[in-house]
């Protein structure tokens, strides 16, 4: 069987090349084992069967077909005068020329490729790491990890056991800050349910004073306003977790909120005297002045009592000390007239006041520590070793009694006092030496005296108010008043004298005199305490170069006030 | 003066962006009444509550920046305070938290929001810087067009090799067919040409042809050994023609390489945005769970 293959070299029919085959079958393809080759067809091949001059069959392998009107086919037949696609090429059947069998003309189509290269198609798959993908994970992954899985935890013990062993996010991932230093203890750890029991609630004071047990009350019992701060939670004063770290609140808002308008809180005082003042910060027009903490002595069933009180501040009508204690700072600070019993030098403050260890307060002034290395209660001058008890009137006369009986009633005491010489001492009562009568009478009459002179002009009465009653009852007649020495002038204030015993420039006495002008005080009843003045000299608030001070500085937190102590 | 997203309407945003700052400003340095600048003040939850509303905001103009039927403003106008209130989360933000980090998920939100935002200024720079590069890449063109353009130059480089010889042919048609664009992220970032055409000797093996550069040396010195002149005429605009294609093909894959420039900062600053959502439901729900 003889084919003619007409090809055309240049894609149109000028110039074309004749292939001719003795082939029973012919076979088009790309590849180079079939009888004509193109190179531009897909895998397979083309083979064609002829029946006739004008039809023959054809049949496709691979991913050949042919296609004419749109019609594909990978096997049928093909007529002379037609036109059939193969891939890019054109097929057509046209009349053998005398010697051949079926002859074929084969051309690039001229036909537009209605199926575009897709070489240049940019595909867009999803894949993984698409933005919506990824965005979806991150999402998941911080939500689990750092929500579910952490409250999973917080409700089930269980769950936090294993979540402390893995590496994955605890409730403790939650925590806005550091534990202040006091909470990190082994029985809290790392265990935030210790304290936020339950979810989307504050921490309860229950759980404070689980390990706070013995903790004193915050506020007093008697403050006005008991009922209104009962209300608050440990946690609105103490904030844990801040940086800070500052588990105390001390500014000045925890006290002003209230006390600004502090009537709301306490209601109208029935004695404006003692109305408690607004407060919103310390400066001359933003605090009262200062109220002193006195005591006041009173007689009640025949019991002598002691009434604290706090007067409002009066510049024109100064306070006056009630102790009934006689004592002139002025006298004892003059070094012509008092010295050191050690030094001889004069007396500085902290002879008699001696600072207790909480720094503000002072030790109590008691005669035997402070006044008698001076003050000797000696009484007869022919035993001058021997002194009165102090502290109690009627041992101190019962032993005035029997001193003198004694001296009186024993012959050989009698005589022997009768033959000392002892010379007077100005100011000081001169026993008798002898007596005519019984020695009891003696005695008596010279306790008497010895006991007029002590009560009524040197002795108990330099340094005691003594009340006289008129009776001739050596034990009844004199009552000494007690006497109650302040030591909390400003009961509702605390104060630090040591942070405030370092003035550049003056000694301990200069700094402690600047306060507390006593130089010149005469009396026991001045008091020397300093007003708001002195000490908004440094401590102004909003002024230039002022150590500020927050209230709790200076005042503790709604706690009784201290007592005042002998 | 040229509008940009920055100047946009004489630096409204800028302006708006200033004056919340100021007040941020103002909210912080009056903490320190009842504890320490943090969150938990009074201050603190405003300035939280509104760094959370600007966060919201933010990732609202950024969807706003794509939807382009909305009416609700304008894309540069959106896209400005964008930019500008997004700048000033750095500091509402750190006000917030009073520049307290920890190992904590509080912090975990704020450190999402600095990649957040940081990589916002990246693409800030992206979108002011690359669209005159591609302008000046495309040089009054489009993708589109060199694309099309190169679709036609090769069906008739196609029709031309058909009048050339057989071995000639089949490297012209090799050379076309292993020509692509790429698909993929990475190599569209390295705008790497991984073009390939077959050895004039071992049709089977493919080798570079970077650049259409061994195409064009083998058509340029097929040329003097051509056996008609139709062949000699149809090597001459094949020559021509692949030399276009190199230009094309360079032109267009810059193009691509900035376009993925922008995918891969959009792979990065959207997910992480998504991520800073997730910590800030998280960071404000865990607040109050342990109040």
């Amino acid at each position: 069987m003889f084919f003619l293959v007409r090809k055309s070299v240049l894609g149109s029919s000028d110039e074309f090349q004749d292939l001719d085959f003795d082939v029973n079958e012919l076979t088009i393809g790309s590849n180079e084992s079939n009888a004509v080759v193109l190179d531009e067809l897909a895998d397979g091949n083309l083979t064609i069967k002829v029946l006739n001059e004008t039809d023959a069959k054809f049949t496709c392998t691979g991913s050949l077909f042919v296609s004419i009107n749109d019609k594909k086919g990978k096997s049928g037949k093909i007529r002379k005068g037609h036109v059939y696609q193969l891939g890019v090429y054109d097929i057509e059947v046209i009349s053998s020329p005398t010697g051949f069998d079926f002859a074929l003309n084969i051309s690039r189509s001229k036909r537009k490729s209605t199926i575009k290269n897709k070489n240049y198609e940019i595909k867009t798959s999803k894949k993984l790491f698409s933005i919506r993908t990824l965005s979806y994970i991150t999402f998941i992954a911080i939500i689990l990890f750092f929500l579910v899985i952490p409250f999973m935890g917080s409700q089930n013990k269980d769950i936090q056991t294993k979540l402390t062993q893995l590496p994955i996010p605890s409730d403790n991932s939650w925590s806005s800050g550091p534990l202040a230093m006091a909470h990190r203890i082994p029985e809290i750890g790392d265990k935030c349910n210790i304290c936020h029991v339950k979810p989307f609630e504050k921490v309860q004071d229950e759980q404070c004073l689980t390990c706070h047990r013995n903790l004193d009350d915050h506020i007093a019992n008697n403050h006005p306003a008991v009922e209104e701060l009962s209300q608050f939670l440990c946690e609105n004063c103490h904030k844990e977790h801040n940086e800070p770290l500052q588990l105390t609140r001390t500014d000045d808002k925890l006290c002003v909120d209230c006390h600004k308008k502090i009537k709301d809180f306490v209601g109208e005082s029935p004695d404006s005297n003692q109305a408690v003042q607004n407060v919103t910060g310390f400066n001359s027009d933003n605090h009262p002045p200062f109220r002193l903490s006195l005591i006041e002595p009173y007689v009640e069933n025949g019991n002598y009592e002691w009434l604290q009180k706090r007067p409002a501040f009066d510049p024109n009508n100064p306070s006056k000390e009630n102790s009934n204690l006689k004592f002139t700072h002025e006298v004892h600070l003059d070094d012509d007239k008092v010295q050191n019993d050690d030094t001889g030098e004069a007396l500085v403050c902290k002879d008699c006041h001696q600072l207790k260890d909480d720094g503000e307060h002072f030790e109590p002034i008691t005669m035997d520590k402070d006044c008698r290395s001076c003050h000797k209660l000696t009484f007869d001058v022919f035993n001058p070793d021997l002194e009165l008890q102090h502290g109690n009137l009627r041992t101190a006369t019962v032993m005035l009694q029997a001193h003198y009986i004694r001296e009186f009633t024993d012959p050989n005491l009698r005589a022997k006092r009768a033959k000392k010489k002892i010379r007077r001492i100005p100011g000081k009562h001169f026993n008798e030496a002898t007596c005519q009568g019984t020695g009891l009478d003696c005695g008596r009459q010279e306790a008497f005296k010895e006991a007029e002179f002590q009560f009524t002009k040197s002795g108990c009465i330099t340094c005691h108010e003594v009340a006289e009653r008129d009776t001739s009852d050596i034990l009844s007649k004199w009552f000494v008043k007690p006497i109650k020495i302040n030591n909390d002038w400003y009961a509702k204030a605390t104060y630090d004298h040591v942070s405030h015993l370092s003035v550049k420039g003056q000694n301990e006495e200069q700094i402690c005199l600047s306060c507390h002008n006593v130089e010149q005080s005469n009396h026991s009843e001045d008091i020397a305490m300093p007003q708001r003045n002195k000490c908004l000299e440094c401590h102004q608030q909003d002024a230039k170069n002022s150590v500020e001070l927050s209230c709790i500085r200076c005042h503790a937190f709604h706690f009784e006030d201290n007592d005042a102590e002998n | 003066m040229h509008q940009s997203l920055l100047n946009y309407k004489k630096f409204r945003y800028l302006k708006l962006t200033l004056i919340i700052v100021i007040i941020s400003l103002v909210l912080y340095l009056t903490q320190g009444g009842d504890q320490p600048a943090n969150g938990g003040t009074v201050q603190g939850y405003i300035l939280g509550i509104f760094s959370a509303f600007l966060i919201l905001l933010l990732t609202y103009l950024g969807i706003r920046k794509r939807s382009y039927s909305s009416s609700v403003g304008s894309v540069q106008g959106w896209a400005s305070a964008h930019v500008f209130l997004g700048s000033s989360l750095l500091l509402i933000a750190s006000l917030h938290a009073a520049f307290q980090v920890g190992w904590n998920v509080h912090t975990l939100a704020y450190v999402l929001m600095l990649i957040v935002i940081f990589s916002g200024f990246y693409g800030l720079f992206s979108y002011l810087h690359y669209p005159r590069v591609l302008s000046i890449n495309n040089a009054g063109g489009s993708q589109e067009d060199w694309i099309k353009e190169l679709y036609e130059i090769d069906e008739k480089a196609k029709d031309l090799s058909g009048s050339c010889r057989s071995n000639i042919r089949l490297i012209v048609l090799s050379a076309l067919q292993n020509t692509q664009l790429e698909s993929k992220l990475i190599p569209q970032l390295r705008a790497k040409d991984s073009s390939k055409v077959i050895q004039q000797t071992d049709k089977k093996n493919l080798v570079s042809n970077k650049n259409q550069e061994r195409v064009i040396d083998i058509l340029a010195d097929a040329i003097p050994n051509s056996l008609k002149q139709a062949e000699a005429d149809a090597l001459n605009q094949m020559l021509s023609i692949f030399s276009r294609r190199q230009r094309l093909l360079k032109i267009i894959r810059r193009n691509l390489q900035i376009k993925a420039y922008y995918k891969v900062w959009l792979l990065f600053h959207i997910p992480v945005t998504i991520a800073l959502l997730a910590a800030l439901i998280v960071h404000i729900i865990v607040v109050f769970i342990y109040w």
